[in-house]
């Protein structure tokens, strides 16, 4: 394809999708606070003020860069889905599968051959990877326990719980 | 077999250790043995690694072993030195345990966890003459207490240091070292509990195969930030646990000097010309370790634990 047919079906797409996405793709429609409970085998759910990042990010794609209606930017997936249809999932967990050592998950890929979605975090890896990243850059906190609070299994994995010794 | 005793086992030492030889031999006659291909593995990218000692604590729980001292967010261990300055190894009451390096050229710190390695060919089977070691075709190397003697030939001859003795016990001392979570997990088709808490998903779980693709893919994507190399790929014939990073392994504690080859292809020749008395077993076993080396290593340069761990 060239690359002014390229240019056109890409106005083409996202005149589309101007009319034909959903209201919550805009953030302003996004909850403002959003439960996380992935870790709540040893953690309290985290409640992630989604507005307040809304205001700091400068972009969406900053963290949702596959997912905001808008062709993706990820590198990896770009060399693939530069082509694809904007797609309209956007939580995290849509992609991201919260068990990618699971037998099943590693079948999909043998499967697959192994030539595509190697290499895609899971949903924990997504999250801490993306979030204590720009933490860390952003000077911001990026303790365990800034975000997580344990529960009582949590306490006693981590060796202060129960006394059993 | 779990009856057996140690004053029979020794009576029938020489016998067992001539035919464990011979065993041996031909399992190692395959030139080039590649393991198995449905083999396991685990990539350990250390640029992801935060030292959150998540994975210590999951270890801890899963083999039920004993509570530290210290409880597993207390960060002081870092700084936990051993008699000659050595850093944290596993040992029978840690299976794994995560150091921290400061790289020499400065910037951040590097965690790195330690545990078995889970060769291909693995030295410490190789070296036990009673075949209490078993290379699973899922890529765990796993231990069996009920025929160990306890002699420590294997802790010898682990290129990496990591089978740990148990004390506990003084009529049935037994080694103990990461199984992988091979009885529980890997043959059911689980994560190994480490992997499976690791918050940053430094640790990935999936054929070997796979994951030295998932390993080269990174660097070539990122040449600016990774050291060229998965440490564990060809190291002595290969190991299940692989490594990548980006500060150069030797500062972090890894024996760079490790040869390619298995460690017992250097020796079987050998040890089929001499006459097999368990009494030259500790001495050849020792000797295992500088056979081991590639030339490199025995000009002076000390990577040994003494310094980097
Ligand atoms: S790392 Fe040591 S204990 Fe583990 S398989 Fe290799 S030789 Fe055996
Ligand atoms: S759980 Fe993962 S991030 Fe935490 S110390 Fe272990 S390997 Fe590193």
């Amino acid at each position: 394809m060239t690359s002014k047919r390229k240019t056109t079906v890409r106005l083409i797409l996202a005149a589309l999708l101007m009319l034909a996405l959903p209201a919550w793709a805009s953030a302003a429609d996004a909850p403002d606070v959003i439960a996380i409970d992935l870790l709540e085998r040893y953690y309290e759910g985290v409640e992630f003020e989604h507005a307040m990042h809304v205001d700091i990010a400068d972009d969406c794609y900053v963290c949702h860069h596959h997912t905001v209606g808008t062709v993706t930017v990820e590198m990896g997936c770009a060399d693939c889905h530069e082509e694809s249809d904007a797609t309209l999932p956007i939580a995290c967990k849509k992609c991201h599968d919260p068990n990618p050592f699971s037998a099943a998950q590693i079948a999909k890929r043998e499967l697959e051959g192994r030539r595509f979605h190697i290499d895609k975090p899971g949903l924990k890896g997504a999250y801490h990877r993306s979030c204590l990243g720009c933490h860390e850059e952003m000077g911001a906190p990026n303790g365990c326990d800034d975000c997580h609070r344990r529960n009582e299994a949590g306490e006693e994995l981590f060796g202060l719980g129960p006394a059993d010794m | 077999m779990g009856g057996i005793s140690r004053r029979r086992f020794l009576e029938f030492g020489a016998a067992a250790v001539a035919t464990t030889v011979a065993t041996s031999k031909r399992s190692h006659a395959t030139p080039n043995f590649e393991g198995y291909p449905e083999g396991m593995g685990v990539l350990v990218d250390l640029t992801k690694c935060i030292g959150c000692r998540s994975c210590e604590a999951a270890c801890n729980k899963e083999h039920g072993l004993p509570k530290p001292e210290k409880p597993f967010d207390d960060l002081s261990v870092f700084d936990e030195r051993g008699h000659s300055g050595q850093m944290r190894r596993p040992d029978e009451t840690r299976y794994t345990v995560v150091n921290r390096y400061e790289p020499t050229q400065g910037g951040a710190p590097v965690y790195r966890k330690i545990q078995c390695n889970h060769c291909n060919e693995p030295a410490c089977l190789t070296s036990c003459f009673v075949n209490a070691y078993t290379k699973t075709k899922e890529g765990a190397v796993v231990y069996n207490p009920e025929v160990c003697v306890g002699c420590r030939m294997c802790m010898t001859a682990c290129p990496f240091y990591v089978p740990g003795y148990s004390y506990s016990s003084a009529t049935n001392p037994v080694i103990v070292k990461c199984n992988f979570c091979y009885d529980k997990r890997l043959v059911n088709g689980l994560p190994p509990a480490c992997v499976e808490i690791c918050p940053q998903e430094a640790l990935l779980f999936g054929h070997r195969e796979e994951l030295i693709a998932i390993g080269k893919a990174r660097i070539k994507a990122e040449p600016d930030r990774y050291i060229d190399h998965i440490y564990g790929e060809e190291e002595v014939g290969g190991t299940s646990w692989m490594y990548i990073s980006s500060e150069p392994f030797e500062e972090l504690g890894f024996d760079t000097t490790l040869q390619k080859k298995p460690i017992i292809s250097n020796v079987m020749g050998f040890l089929g010309m001499v006459p097999m008395v368990l009494a030259i077993w500790p001495a050849l076993f020792t000797g295992f370790h500088l056979l081991a080396k590639k030339k490199g290593g025995e000009d002076g340069h000390d990577s040994e634990r003494g310094e980097g761990e």
